[in-house]
């Protein structure tokens, strides 16, 4: 089956890998796909990080926690996920960063976005919505309880439609 | 009355003279009549009769003139006066010496005096004008703001020396002569250009500030200026002042920086507790363990913020410069025990070595336990803080018979030599990377080192970059 595979191209003047670059390699065995909806969760406070990932794995979904940017975009581009739950203040990437890569340069235009942030009202909520295709910007502290049943919302409709189809996208006025 | 008295006395004394000779006279004329009709020479008599009148009018005069030869000349002096008020040094005394003529003297002796006393005070009071001018002077040139007058062309008329020297200028003369907004625009960004540019001519205020650079450490200028009519009657002259704010923009930029810094500390815990709370609200089905664990998170997230807000309070009064201290005794241990538990979660979660060794009779001072508590626990929290994942910290606390030592050691990213000296200022943070990722008010330290103050005692500051820093408070023992 075909896998994803990504290179950081580094650039010489920082650490931070500037560009994700897909490319495809063979790969011989096959691997059983798992039929559950996969979640990575980005956030940097681990306190919660780990409920969220209570919460989401209680409903049945598989969840990977990162803590920062970088290990969500390794991840994003070395396997498979359904959803990114993701933080806007983190190490080495940001999150607004991260929903870039994950769009324009690893091109996964299913992937669900749901990002989180403390910052409220200094976000240009709207904006990120349009931009990056995001399902909704939770500010902290929010409710779990909304952010799972959002996840589940976005999920378990089929990803041609999913995605426009929730109320809070102008895509569809 | 005196005048009139005068009068008489000259009038009188004239009429009496003149009276004396006239009636001598005829007695005299008398006796010649006489002698000569008594000789029958009627023609000698007649010669007599006119000659004799004549005689004696002339002698008459002659002393008339004489008596009243003083009076006359006052009398010219004083119609001289009357005509030319102005010219006193005309004035002259009268060498004779009457009583008259020495009382006209002394008069004049007393106006000359006089004239002479104002003579003195006029040139007094331009000296002391041009004192106040040059003072004036002085001060114009001595202040710490740019000040300097255009003409209505923008060109330089008069500017003091801080003025030439913020636009880069050795001496005032470089700047005199030249347009005002060009010189200015050479040295501000573009973005302030083009506001320099509108400014228009009008008598009321206007205030700008400019941008040396993009970054406000460059410097920031605050430009106001105002048509001025008093300055010159016939062209409207417009006065500037430039002030330097660089320091007030840096001010307020961290403070900016703090309120941000603030809100996340304040939301992150809160978001935490709530996630947790609503989760074990919601869930029926969780294991025991899981909901211990769960509670405890609760407990310590709120700790975590209850914590920040004592911080909060602590800086602000800080900031109003209102710390005081309450001084009790204090026993130490029990202090320093308290602070290391409350920091432990920390430190586990970043599996740090989280170490302590406390010499084994501590003495109890008198200090204020919540502010000695605050500050440790900043210089503890720092140490976890900067010390990256897997390090090391240690707390070692000794003391002798004048004082005792909290040395806090980390092995964590160390401070750069040239950053120690500035740690203390409020808000300040390194530009290391490594700093600015992690969250952090940049006025912990400073509040520590405050408190250490009050306390008598101060903080010491050890480190090598990359390698970890030790900081010391030392409190002195009564």
């Amino acid at each position: 089956m075909l896998r994803f595979a990504a290179e950081p191209v580094v650039s010489s003047a920082t650490h931070r890998p500037k560009r994700y670059v897909a490319h495809f390699i063979m790969n011989t065995t096959t691997s059983t796909t798992s039929t559950r909806k996969r979640v990575l969760i980005a956030e940097d406070n681990g306190v919660l990080g780990d409920v969220i990932r209570f919460n989401l794995q209680r409903v049945g979904l598989e969840v990977v926690l990162t803590k920062n940017g970088h290990d969500a975009a390794s991840l994003l581009s070395s396997s498979r996920f359904d959803v990114l739950v993701t933080d806007y203040e983190m190490p080495i990437i940001k999150g607004e960063e991260l929903c870039r890569i994950a769009r324009e340069d690893l091109n996964l235009q299913d992937l669900v976005i749901v990002m989180c942030s403390a910052k409220g009202l200094e976000l240009n909520r709207e904006q990120l919505k349009v931009r990056y295709n995001i399902a909704d910007v939770l500010f902290k502290p929010f409710s779990v309880r909304d952010l799972t049943d959002l996840v589940l919302r976005n999920v378990t409709v089929p990803p041609t439609v999913s995605l426009g189809i929730d109320s809070t996208t102008p895509s569809i006025h | 009355m005196l005048a009139w008295n005068a009068n008489r006395a000259l009038t009188r004394r004239v009429s009496e003279q003149f009276l004396l000779f006239g009636l001598a006279g005829l007695f005299l004329f008398l006796l010649t009549a006489i002698y000569l009709s008594w000789h029958n020479q009627f023609l000698n008599f007649m010669t007599a009769a006119i000659a004799l009148p004549l005689g004696l009018l002339f002698f008459g005069s002659m002393t008339l003139r004489h008596v009243s030869q003083c009076h006359d000349e006052i009398e010219t002096q004083l119609h001289l006066m009357a005509q030319s008020p102005n010219e006193i040094s005309e004035l002259r005394p009268i060498a004779s010496n009457t009583q008259l003529a020495k009382g006209w003297n002394l008069l004049l002796e007393k106006v000359q005096q006089h004239q002479a006393w104002n003579g003195v005070e006029r040139r007094l009071s331009e000296a002391i004008h041009a004192r106040q001018s040059r003072r004036w002077e002085a001060i114009f040139q001595n202040l710490p703001e740019g000040v300097v007058t255009c003409d209505e062309n923008g060109v330089v008329q008069q500017c003091n020396r801080a003025l030439a020297s913020m636009l880069g200028y050795p001496s005032i003369e470089d700047v005199q002569g030249k347009k005002f907004i060009e010189l200015l625009d050479d040295l501000v960004g573009d973005e302030a250009r083009e506001r320099l540019q509108n400014l228009s001519v009008s008598n009321a205020t206007q205030t700008l500030e400019l941008k040396r650079t993009a970054e406000v450490s460059d410097g920031v200028w605050r430009l106001s200026t105002r048509v001025v009519d008093e300055l010159n009657a016939s062209s409207p002259c417009s006065l500037w002042t430039l002030r330097d704010i660089t320091q007030t923009k840096l001010a307020e930029q961290a403070r900016e920086q703090f309120v941000f810094t603030a809100t996340h500390e304040l939301r992150t815990p809160l978001a935490n507790i709530r996630a947790y709370a609503e989760t074990l609200a919601t869930a029926t089905d969780i294991p025991i363990e899981t909901q211990n664990s769960f509670y405890n998170t609760i407990n310590s997230e709120a700790n975590r913020l209850s914590r920040f807000v004592d911080e909060l309070l602590n800086v602000s009064q800080m900031e109003a410069g209102a710390i005081t201290i309450q001084k009790h005794e204090v026993h130490l241990e029990r202090l320093l025990l308290e602070v290391i538990e409350s920091q432990k979660p920390l430190a586990t979660e970043k599996h740090q070595k989280f170490e302590h060794s406390l010499s084994p009779k501590l003495p109890r001072i008198l200090a204020d336990k919540d502010k000695l508590s605050a500050a440790l626990t900043n210089l503890i929290g720092n140490a976890i803080k900067y010390t990256p994942d897997n390090g090391r910290v240690h707390v070692r606390v000794e003391s002798d018979n004048d004082r005792v030592e909290f040395h806090v050691e980390d092995s964590g990213i160390g401070i750069a030599a040239e950053d120690i000296p500035k740690l203390g200022t409020k808000f300040f943070r390194s530009h290391d990377s490594r700093v600015q990722e992690r969250v952090g008010s940049g006025l912990g330290l400073a509040f520590a080192q405050e408190v250490a103050r009050l306390h008598g005692g101060a903080i010491a500051i050890t480190s090598q970059i990359n390698q970890g820093s030790c900081f010391t408070l030392e409190l002195p023992l009564r």
